[in-house]
């Protein structure tokens, strides 16, 4: 069953519909969330709240544009609100002055690693740290591009701009990690 | 050309979204410009790195924690439904008594100023109309009391 149908029958209140709706989007939007959070710190709560305004604005979504564009709005807004109340949080924890203020605020790896994989979460968080570095505006648009792998038409869409500014973000985006990232990924086998 | 626009144009080359003609000419250019070949490279391995940071995946139990806090959130929404009902349904509810209460003082006040002239010997005005009589001394209080037991 295609999304439009199963978005039609959620709306309807078929929990069934929805849930499917959820499996088929959850890997995506929780590696969305930690792409652009950069940690998976809360990570789970932010992916069900993402389905849950999901569920609440269906009778809003009107089929011009694609599932996907759609979920990817609402959680990129969510993540937006997650930064800002996670940054006042941490301005107003006296954490904040002990460190002098220079800690990022989504630096921690909620989960410990096995030790083999070390190594993997190393480079993993310096991918996540680069592109925490970058401007929202060009994480965003990296992210779409080599993560979900859309078109540049799609992106357009998705962001609400021309063509011609999805060229020149993709080409600043990925100019400014290549050059924070320039060593490690030149050291990969 | 100048490197910016190669590498404005390598960008477009990893994404496939290059014309056959600049193809032919960015390959002339990477055959000479290492500086060139090397941003390629790189951005060649962006997708890949990026890639394997997002590596996550919620599993079964997910979809299940998504419907139970839709039912938890549904609940709390018929919650506030009831209350509000109640409430609208209370504020109804004391309007119309209020409403009912001022149309039967309207109702009476219009009875009243609809009413006849007082006359002379009205209930109210009784003793008044007594007192005035008795001041004629023609009249005595036996005729007074007939006049008024009469009426």
């Amino acid at each position: 069953m295609d999304d439009i149908e199963l978005i039609r029958r959620a709306r309807t209140g078929e929990e069934a519909a929805f849930s499917e709706l959820v499996r088929r989007y959850q890997r995506q939007v929780a590696n969305l969330v930690y792409l652009t959070m950069g940690t998976r710190d809360g990570l789970e709560d932010l992916a069900q709240e993402v389905f849950i305004r999901v569920h609440r604005s269906l009778p809003r979504f009107n089929f011009r544009s694609s599932f996907f564009s759609w979920v990817y709005r609402i959680t990129v807004n969510l993540c937006i609100d997650e930064i800002r109340k996670r940054k006042i949080r941490r301005a107003l924890s006296l954490e904040f002055l002990a460190d002098g203020g220079d800690q990022r605020v989504l630096d921690h790896p909620a989960h410990s690693t096995p030790a083999d994989d070390l190594l993997k979460e190393e480079r993993r968080q310096m991918v996540l740290d680069g592109l925490q570095a970058l401007s929202p505006m060009h994480r965003e648009v990296l992210i779409l591009r080599e993560y979900q792998d859309l078109p540049y038409e799609e992106i357009a869409r998705v962001l609400g701009v021309s063509v011609q500014a999805v060229k020149s973000r993709l080409f600043r985006a990925r100019t400014e990690l290549r050059n924070r990232l320039k060593d490690y990924i030149r050291g990969e086998p | 050309m100048t490197h910016e626009i190669w590498k404005e144009l390598i960008s477009r080359h990893v994404d496939g979204e290059t014309t056959p003609e600049e193809e032919r000419q960015l390959h002339n250019h990477l055959a000479t410009c290492s500086e060139c070949r090397d941003f390629q490279e790189d951005l060649k391995q962006l997708r890949p790195a990026i890639r394997e940071a997002a590596v996550l995946d919620l599993g079964p139990s997910f979809v299940v924690t998504v419907n139970e806090r839709l039912r938890e959130e549904e609940s709390r929404i018929d919650s506030w439904i009831a209350v509000e009902r109640l409430a609208r349904n209370t504020v109804m509810g004391l309007a119309f008594t209020v409403a009912v209460v001022l149309a039967v003082m309207a109702s009476m006040r219009s009875r009243e100023a609809n009413a006849p002239e007082p006359t002379i010997l009205t209930a109210s005005n009784d003793s008044t109309a007594a007192r005035v009589l008795l001041e004629h001394e023609e009249l005595t209080k036996g005729d007074v009391l007939l006049a008024v037991v009469t009426k």
